[in-house]
């Protein structure tokens, strides 16, 4: 079934584990503070829908893409290498491709750690829009920033460094919150964060 | 500073008029709500954009004269936390940053 294209939504396609969510929450947030909704595989938390048609339906929904590559590395339990970004990538640019109707005005963004890394191990996406973000959530947000500005075509969006600035009174804040709440940050799921993050921007952007 | 938003806060009887980020290091001093929003509106309006938040007594807050910021988004889903408990504990934590608690 073809998704309608929601102009304000941003797929967001990186890993989720403990290391990297200083970058997720800090892409999450300059999603939100730039006027975009973020969604990802974890805004859902029905067992029935299998994870793949979760993510291919979100994907189909989503007008931008911000995929981020860097996490391509052994994994120190298995020694494999982790395939779900790639495999989401290719996801999102087939669905760009071969999707009908308006998905071929999709939009992503690809952040890797470095910026001609990709081509020892995913050559094929030369052309597309690589950002280096150095594992830095600052270059994180600047490169989401610029890029959603320039393909959502918004003039006056505030800077990359004013959201950084911004990213950083809410993490401090953010402590504080959880307590009122009695939970711990790193309990925060998907919802929880993003909802504080709406809540707050709407409070002390 | 990067910040876009002015508070008009409940303090010591009266009301003041705070700007995001600049902690107790200015503000200035109101006896009446209307006075405040005034002052804080006119704050507001000389930026190229801006908002004043309104904390009101019982702890909510409502956010008015919003001018050249990108409307904010609601999250594709809810948090099990609840909107309100969320409003509450965010503009709390606000209130005491702005006033030093």
């Amino acid at each position: 079934m073809l998704s309608r294209l929601r102009g304000k939504d941003v797929f967001i396609n990186c890993p989720f584990d403990d290391a990297y969510k200083p970058t997720f929450h800090a892409i999450l947030f300059a999603v939100y503070y730039l006027g975009f909704a973020a969604r990802c595989a974890l805004e859902v938390d029905d067992a029935s829908e299998l994870r793949l048609d979760k993510i291919m339906r979100i994907i189909g929904q989503c007008a931008y893409g911000v995929h981020d590559i860097s996490s391509v590395g052994l994994s120190t339990g298995t020694n494999l290498p982790r395939f779900n970004m790639p495999l989401e990538l290719g996801l999102y640019l087939g669905c760009k491709r071969f999707g009908g109707g308006m998905q071929h005005k999709k939009a992503c963004l690809i952040l890797d750690t470095d910026p001609y890394r990709y081509r020892a191990f995913i050559s094929d996406i030369s052309g597309q829009d690589i950002h280096p973000h150095k594992g830095e959530p600052k270059r994180a947000i600047a490169a989401v920033r610029n890029w959603l500005a320039s393909v959502s075509k918004t003039k006056g969006l505030p800077g990359g460094a004013d959201i950084a600035a911004r990213y950083a009174r809410f993490i401090k804040d953010l402590p504080r919150i959880c307590t009122k709440l009695k939970r711990r940050p790193k309990d925060l799921t998907f919802a929880d964060f993003s909802e504080m993050v709406e809540i707050w921007l709407k409070a002390a952007r | 500073m990067s910040a876009k938003t002015t508070h008009v806060i409940p303090q010591n009887g009266g009301w003041a008029v705070k700007k995001e980020g600049s902690a107790n290091r200015s503000s200035s001093m109101y006896s009446t709500q209307k006075e405040a929003i005034e002052a804080a509106r006119e704050i507001v309006q000389r930026t190229a954009a801006g908002q004043v938040v309104i904390h009101h007594l019982d702890g909510s807050i409502r956010t008015r004269d919003k001018h050249g910021l990108p409307e904010v988004q609601q999250p594709p889903r809810k948090s099990k936390l609840g909107s309100k408990a969320i409003e509450r504990a965010v503009s709390t934590v606000i209130r005491e940053r702005l006033l030093g608690e």
